[in-house]
Formats: C-alpha cells, structure tokens, sequence
C-alpha cells in the first residue's frame, strides 16, 4: 500500500441508494451468512479489509431526494458536478409522502430491478376522444340561452352573436326553454300555449340542423342576415310558426313544404324572403309586380275557388309557372338535359334565371306547356312510370335508420366511390331532418325528380266581405312574393299532374 | 361456341334445349349454395341479369338460365330475390307498401344493388 501512485478519487455512480440497505454485491450476499475468512498473509489482518464497512456518506436528502454530497473538493472540477446547493426546503406539501412500507419478509425485493415495463400496453387502447371545443360565441349563446332557462323568458335573443353553426347542444337548449306557469288559486292549470320565439339574426349560420325543426313550440323565427343557402324541408314541422324571417340570405329557392305553413293551412302569417338570390323564371311577365296585381287578385277572387273565405293575415297562393323536370336516377347522377343550377353558385342576381315549362296563361286561366324545344325533356331511355323504389334507394333508406350512419361510408370498399358519395349524402340529409317526397310524404334519400314552381304569395289586408263594401279599397298590400319552391317527388307518379298527362301521350303516339 | 357439357353444373334445376323458347324461371345461386328459382320476367328488372340471360348471348348462364353470384351470401341473395318479386308483384300499381329491409344488411344489399344496376329500377321498365 506503498508504491502505488496516488489516484484520482472515483466518481461516484449516479445510482440512488436506498440508505434502508447498504448496496452489497449478489457476489457477496451469497456468501456473508458465515464469517469472512482471514488470511494470515495479508498485510493488515483488519476486518475492514474484506467486509464492506461503513460507507462515507456521499449523498444527502430523503432516500426519494437525494443528491450528491459535495464536501469533497474533487467533485469541483469536471462535468460530472451535480447540482450541489441543497435546495431550501419549504413547508410545501409533497406529493409523494415518503411513507416506505417495505415488510421484511422480501430479501430478494433489490433483485427486480432487470424487469423493465413493457414500451407497449397489450390491451388495445381507447383512443381518447376529441371534444369539440366550444367557440366564444357558442359560449355566449349558452349563457345567453341559460338565462332564458332560467327565468322562464320565452324570448331569446341571439342577435349578432357569431355564431357558425348551431350544435346540438344549443339545439337541445333551446328545446328547455318555457316560460314559468303562473299557478293561481281556483285557476285549473293548464301548459302554457307555445309562444318560443327565437332570434337569431345577423349571424353566419350556413346551415340550419334539423333538431331545430323539432321544437315545436317555436312561434317566431327569425334567422335575418345569415348565410343560409338552404331550409331543410323538415321545417313543415315547426307547426305553431307564426313569423319566419329569412331576408338578407343566400337562399335560392324554398322547400315545397313551406306552404303547409302558411296561413291558411298553417299559422304563419309573416313570411319574409327579401335580399335571396332567388330563381327567378326566365320568362319575366312571371314574377311581375307592382298593376297587375290588383288586377288579378281580383281575378283570382271570382276564379279560385279553393279558399273562398280569406281572413285578414292569410296569404293567397297562385300559381305561376314551373321549371323543367331534373331527373335523376338512385345513385344521384342527373339523366334529364334540364338540370337545376347548384345551390352552391352564386352568380349575380339577374342570372339565376330557370328555365320555364309550363306558366299559368292569365286570358284563359289555365296552364300552358311551352313547346319541347323550349322545355327540354328526357334523353334517350324514356321511362314509364312506376311506383317502386329502386333497391338501392331502399337499401339508402334503410342505412338512414341505423345508428352508425357516420361511420357507414368508411365501411365501402375502396373503387367504390359513388356509394361513398351517396352514403355521405344520406347522412348530411339525416342531419339536415330527412327529405320527403312533397307528394306522398314519404321519407326519401335520392329524390327522383325536382322541379321549380313559382308562387306567388298575397297577403290579405282586409277579409273580402270588407272589401266589397269598399269597392275602391285596395283589395292587397303591396307586400307580394314571388317563391320558387323546390319539389322533389319519390317517382313519376308524385311528379306534377300535366307531366303525367303529357308522358301519356306521347306514350300512345309510339 | 362454349363446350356447355363440360361445365361442372351437376345439379341444374332447368335445362333447356338451345333452341327451346326460354323457360319462365331461372335459378339464381348464391355464394353459399343457395338456390332461388325465380320468375324470369321479375328477375329481368336488373339490367345485369338481363344481359347475362339474353337468350342471343352465347353465355353460359342464358343457356342454363342459372346465374351464379359468388359474392353474394344465401341473405343477401334471399333479399335481392324478394326484391325481384316485390317490383313484379307492384310495378303497376298505384299506391306502393314499403319493402323493409333490416337495417343489419342494407350496405350489403347496397352493394349488391350496385352490381345488379338496381339503381334505375324506376326508368329501366321497357
């Protein structure tokens, strides 16, 4: 122990040691049940030479903090320099208790360290879902709408808020929305009429869910300056309207099924259309405005004899004219020439124009057909008229039910692309509240034919027996609309009646 | 000229001579061994079919009116066939029931409409 050259002291191993039992090696555990051998040999018969005595204390802190002890002047040069300032301590509760319950039967819990936790879990893992977060306006208009709620005001306001889209959420609250009976004494109670009253104007709305048409006690809706480009037909099921804005939209054509709503079949007396780029007839004489309409109300009122009786409120519907058929077979593919201009353009306002088939002839009453080459009909493959769905409108009709609509179109195997589209298709109308025939009411995926009519709605402002008492009276205000509806009809014999007729004939003539 | 008598088909149900006019039912088999025998006029609403069985065609199915579809299971099939009559039995009349079919086998059927060009059952009526 003389000769040898001083040596640099070791650098400590950077493995935390439990102070509950000193490290020994396996090597020597196995063997330290008896005592150690001495050797006469050796220089220093001590027994600290062949046990491992005490260690000099290197570390400091609780057995779960430690670090290194850095009294030795060695540790001072050389990256291996841990943090050495002991960090204060504070009176800061830790997580970690530092409670060991080591029991003392275990020997050999030192010996586990070559387990390693395997990189992957076996079990298949549940991706964690993402959560739509909720938008500031959204957030708005659920406080806005809790509020409501809460004191029982059936008007809720939701002017400018920004909003993009409804959610169901918002949907699903406005739903809760119901003013706070007043319970009296030797009053019966009775639910309050519904008298909802929602408005949502000045938003960016582009499409409306229709989970709102299912709030049927909704009265007024108001859905002004918004980017609505189209309403679901299910709002015929909004029966209790009674006011419905929708100016300053992108709207091009209404649902058929609005009529139902309109006085006097429904209740709304307040139908607001202005600032739409709507379809407007080629022929221009259709959608004139300001003379002739007295004139022809007055025509109408000795002519019509579907609603002899007009209150004052309720709207008088004429018919005017009607576009060409587009058709279209069960995959969504238009067959027909005639096709209607996508919603989605947005050309100028003079150009939406459609073409016209058929306009009402106001000298004789009575519709008139234009000639083929103006309304172009059907290519080659002339179709008969039949009732029955196609297998795939039904199998569609039947995908529409099941519950897993969404994920349905992932299911298709690759090339086949178009039952992809019409999958997709199937569900973006679910959420839209379905697609029925405006004829037969059924519930349809792929509409076999679509066509425009015009309408024109005229608003009584006196009932009639007023106005033959006042034979110079006004008998309308000027408050007119011209509205082109969008009809869809499940099969040829939903279609429109002349078009029935006319088919017909040229049946015979082959 | 197909050698017809060399095809492995020990159990036609209908054979029929070349020159026979073509019988009124063909058998429609399934992936899984079904048999549908089934009106030929109804079954004639696919397109498909049609061509197969064009008794002008030098196919092997329009000679033994038996048309073999190895992708479709005996249910689907079953579905498709009841399909076939419910479009004979109504094609004519006015007001139409609806066919139900379980929501459990709709893409199925979805695609087997597809492959049998059921989609313009409405317009394909000549």
């Amino acid at each position: 122990m003389s000769e040898e050259p001083p040596s640099s002291p070791r650098l400590p191993a950077f493995t935390f040691q439990s102070r509950k039992r000193s490290h020994v090696s396996p090597q020597s555990l196995r063997f330290n049940s008896s005592d150690p051998a001495v050797f006469s040999s050796d220089d220093d018969p001590g027994l600290d030479n062949y046990v491992e005595g005490r260690r000099k204390k290197r570390y400091v802190g609780s057995w779960f903090q430690q670090h290194l002890d850095s009294v030795d002047s060695s540790f001072d040069n050389g990256a291996g320099r841990v943090s050495t300032v002991p960090t204060k301590r504070s009176l800061k509760r830790d997580l970690d208790s530092g409670v060991f319950l080591g029991s003392d039967t275990t020997d050999g819990e030192d010996f586990i360290e070559g387990l390693e936790a395997p990189a992957l879990p076996r079990l298949p893992q549940i991706a964690p879902r993402t959560v739509p977060r909720l938008s500031q306006p959204e957030i708005v208009a659920r406080q806005k709408i809790q509020e409501c709620i809460d004191r029982g005001n059936e008007m809720v306001d939701l002017w400018g808020v920004g909003l993009e889209e409804l959610s169901d959420d918002i949907v699903n609250r406005l739903g809760q929305v119901t003013s706070i009976p007043i319970v009296a004494k030797d009053v019966a109670f009775a639910p309050p009429p519904p008298n909802l009253q929602v408005f949502l104007a000045l938003n960016k709305l582009s499409r409306l869910p229709g989970s709102l048409c299912d709030i049927t006690n909704l009265t007024v809706l108001s859905l002004r300056s918004n980017e609505l480009t189209e309403l679901p037909p299910a709002i015929s099921k909004l029966v209790n309207l009674t006011e419905l804005n929708l100016s300053h939209n992108k709207l091009r054509c209404l649902p058929a099924d609005v009529l139902d709503l309109v006085r006097p079949r429904g209740k709304l007396r307040d139908l607001s259309i202005t600032f739409n780029p709507l379809w407007r007839p080629q022929r221009p004489e259709l959608c004139k405005t300001d003379d002739a309409t007295e004139e022809r109300g007055r025509k109408s009122q000795n002519s019509s004899g579907l609603h002899t009786h007009h209150d004052k409120g309720d709207y008088m519907v004429h018919w005017l004219g009607r576009s060409p058929l587009q058709v279209s077979n069960s995959n969504g593919r238009v067959l027909s020439e005639f096709r209607l201009p996508s919603m989605e353009e947005t050309p100028e306002l003079s150009e939406s124009r459609v073409s016209v088939a058929v306009y009402f002839d106001e000298d004789s009453g009575v519709p008139v057909s234009l000639p083929p080459q103006a309304s172009p009909g059907l290519r080659k493959g002339e179709a008969m008229p039949s009732s029955v769905p196609s297998l795939t409108e039904l199998a569609l009709r039947s995908c529409s039910r099941s519950s897993y609509l969404r994920d349905l179109d992932s299911l298709i195997p690759e090339g086949l692309t178009h039952l992809q589209k019409l999958l997709q298709r199937t569900s973006l109308q679910k959420d839209m509240g379905g697609v029925t025939c405006s004829t037969c009411r059924k519930t349809i995926v792929v509409p076999l034919l679509e066509w425009i009519e015009w309408r024109e709605l005229l608003k009584c402002s006196f009932t009639l027996e007023d106005a033959e008492d006042l034979p110079r009276a006004r008998l309308f205000t000027d408050e007119e609309l011209v509205v082109p509806l969008l009809y869809r009809a499940c099969s040829w014999r939903c279609g429109p009646k002349d078009v029935k007729r006319e088919r017909c004939l040229r049946r015979k003539d082959e | 000229m197909l050698h017809t008598s060399s095809q492995p088909y020990a159990s036609i149900t209908i054979t029929m001579d070349d020159l026979a006019p073509p019988s009124k039912y063909v058998t429609l088999v399934s992936g899984d061994g079904f048999e549908f025998v089934v009106l030929r006029e109804a079954a004639m609403v696919s397109p498909i079919i049609k061509g197969m069985l064009d008794p002008r065609s030098q196919f092997v199915e329009a000679q033994h009116a038996r048309c073999v579809f190895q992708e479709m299971s005996g249910t689907v099939l079953d579905k498709v066939v009841e399909y076939f009559h419910y479009w004979y039995r109504y094609k004519d009349s006015e007001d139409v029931p609806d066919m139900d079919i379980p929501v459990e086998l709709c893409l199925e059927l979805l695609a087997a409409a597809d492959y049998l060009g059921l989609d313009q059952a409405n317009m394909s009526t000549k």
